[in-house]
């Protein structure tokens, strides 16, 4: 193994996990996510020769697998082949006061555009206004006024699914 | 909710992986299934096609007795040898774009020029070489009559060359709309939504709130 191999594969098991969250939010069915993550990953390794030592290998990362998964083009399943959904299995515990929120949060995530997921996703990441706007290609100020969009949102998304059970 | 606590919660769930696959190698990586990788690699072998097939055309004409085909295939030769740079370069500009590390919205922005420049290339391609194939072949066969064994019609039961050159016209015209409306239906059907999808997310990216 080459030794930018070897450099490649080190930093990449540092930010594995950064990849896995891309290829969850962004792919539906467990057979999308392994070939969105897969395709992060041949991606990544193709743009590394571009890495720049100064920047920041998980703000350059982001931007391969942010620009990966919203350009991807989902491989059509042949007719017959079962979509199966196995991301809504509970995998908090019971006791956990949380859980619900985080299910009603999550969902509500799930459901917003591929670009304001991109932003919560950083968002999440604890990123500066700076790092996402160096990210996304957006202004600051367009980050936050968008940032704050979002949040709104997700809160009544939350609210609506919260009534709709209620009065179920 | 705290909200330090629901973004642990989110992004404990987001962080489980997605494969249970051993950690990859890079020498065995799988081969890309990116919808680029394989517009590259059909820009790449048309181009080696029209390299390979132009001087096998070139020398079949300056060997062949034929005048009409002779000029047949000189003409195509001058057609390939005026596309291949064309397609070569929209094949290096892909592989620039891959190799490439831009943000979200210049990724966005270039990819949607190239699916576009793409699909304009298709359709001139198929607009001038199918029509172009057939007029060309009936315009030098009347040019360059070849023998006229087996065509025992009589002269005087021949239709008029106006009857004979209307009909090839309403033909040709026909031919050239429907190759035109069939080129554009293919590729629209190949690539008409995903290009939708990305002018909506580069729309988005845009917006200034």
């Amino acid at each position: 193994m080459s030794a930018s191999e070897q450099a490649f594969l080190a930093r990449i098991a540092e930010h594995e996990r950064l990849i896995h969250k891309v290829a969850r939010l962004y792919a539906d069915e467990p057979a999308d996510r392994e070939d969105l993550f897969q395709e992060i990953l041949c991606q990544a390794w193709r743009s590394f020769a571009g890495f720049r030592a100064d920047a920041r290998f998980s703000t350059w990362l982001y931007r391969v697998a942010l620009n990966t998964a919203i350009t991807h083009l989902r491989k059509k399943r042949r007719a017959g082949e079962i979509a199966v959904q196995v991301d809504w299995i509970k995998h908090d515990s019971p006791a956990d006061p949380y859980a619900e929120e985080v299910e009603l949060m999550y969902k509500a995530i799930n459901r917003l555009s591929k670009i304001d997921k991109a932003i919560i996703l950083l968002f999440l990441e604890d990123c500066s206004y700076e790092e996402m706007a160096e990210i996304m290609g957006m202004s600051v100020s367009n980050i936050g006024v968008r940032l704050n969009r979002i949040r709104k949102r997700l809160k009544e998304d939350c609210e609506l699914q919260k009534q709709g059970r209620d009065g179920s | 909710m705290d909200l330090d606590a629901l973004k642990a919660g989110i992004n404990s769930r987001l962080e489980q992986p997605v494969t249970s696959r051993p950690k990859m190698v890079v020498c065995k990586l799988p081969r890309s299934r990116g919808l680029l990788m394989k517009l590259r690699r059909n820009l790449w072998l048309e181009t080696a096609f029209y390299l390979i097939a132009t001087p096998i055309m070139l020398f079949e004409a300056w060997r062949t007795e034929l005048m009409a085909l002779s000029i047949y295939l000189v003409t195509f030769s001058v057609v390939m040898t005026m596309l291949a740079p064309v397609f070569a370069r929209l094949a290096r500009r892909i592989t620039r774009h891959i190799h490439s590390d831009t943000t979200v919205q210049e990724g966005l922005k270039e990819l949607v020029d190239i699916m576009k420049t793409y699909q304009r290339r298709y359709l001139q391609f198929n607009l001038i070489m199918v029509p172009f194939c057939l007029i060309y072949s009936i315009v030098l066969g009347i040019a360059f009559p070849g023998s006229d064994v087996g065509d025992n019609t009589p002269d005087n039961l021949a239709p008029p060359v106006w009857v004979f050159l209307l009909i090839v016209i309403i033909g040709l015209s026909l031919l050239m709309v429907s190759t035109w409306y069939i080129a554009k239906w293919w590729i629209h059907w190949l690539y008409g939504r995903y290009i939708r999808d990305l002018e909506a997310e580069l729309r988005d990216v845009e917006a200034e709130e």
